[in-house]
């Protein structure tokens, strides 16, 4: 999920216009950031796939 | 036209009067604890090292070639006191921390074997000290796009591709591939030191 926010964010930032990550307060692209991570580690939390490797 | 900071960083620029003796002492640090993975025989650390230091290397001539490109900043610019200040954005003191960094980073993998969290580990914590150093007035960001308010951009581009180069070259499935690889960026890191430094002067 954080990896998908980066490209669709990195594309909005450099192609669509000016993004910022607002943290005071936070803005869309920062809450969706903090959501994608969020997610992210509740999965591998729930998971506990895999010990090594790449992921 | 520079930019106030790009001025004061490129002043210092290879100015032999910086120098300190304390880099030869963080260099015997350096050195000492590549000795330590060469007596333990773990070449695969000392590649893993030599990878994050010559990514850095990369980064910054990269960085030194935006500054001729622009004629106005390069990605960062650092400045105040140092040992020796190699490029607009590499000081002796950056370039031996990175020196280590890879060590760190496979010494860790045992704790963490994620190569994938831990590098993002890593590079979260170092644009964290970045933002030290940009708000103590020592490194300097100019692009909006390579700024504070953009600071994955820095976690992905500026690290995260160190580490992860360091795993491939740990990771290498001999000896004469991991050297393969750690050599192949060292080729580069020569050729375009040669080429852009010592040819064209844009370094």
């Amino acid at each position: 999920m954080t990896f998908i926010w980066f490209v669709i964010w990195l594309v909005a930032n450099n192609v669509g216009g000016h993004e910022p990550l607002l943290f005071n307060p936070v803005n869309a692209w920062t809450g969706t950031l903090i959501l994608a991570i969020a997610l992210d580690l509740g999965s591998a939390h729930a998971s506990r796939g895999r010990r090594s490797g790449w992921t | 036209m520079h930019t106030d900071a790009t001025r004061r960083a490129l002043e210092q620029v290879r100015d032999p009067s910086q120098f300190k003796w304390y880099a030869v002492a963080l260099l015997a640090f350096v050195i000492y604890a590549y000795a330590n993975e060469i007596e333990r025989g773990r070449w695969d650390i000392v590649a893993a090292g030599l990878a994050v230091w010559l990514a850095d290397w990369f980064n910054e001539i990269i960085n030194a070639l935006v500054l001729q490109a622009s004629g106005t900043a390069p990605l960062w610019a650092t400045t105040g006191p140092t040992a020796y200040q190699f490029l607009v954005g590499l000081n002796v003191e950056i370039s031996f921390m990175f020196a280590l960094a890879g060590i760190v980073y496979a010494k860790l993998l045992r704790a963490i074997p994620s190569r994938l969290v831990l590098a993002l580990g890593l590079s979260i914590v170092s644009v964290a000290v970045e933002l030290f150093l940009h708000a103590s007035g020592t490194f300097h960001w100019h692009y909006w796009w390579w700024n504070v308010a953009s600071f994955p951009v820095i976690v992905v581009f500026g690290y995260l591709w160190f580490y992860l180069f360091a795993a491939w070259v740990y990771d290498a499935p001999s000896a004469r591939k991991r050297w393969t690889r750690v050599g192949g960026l060292a080729i580069i890191d020569v050729v375009m030191a040669l080429v852009f430094g010592v040819g064209f002067g844009w370094l």
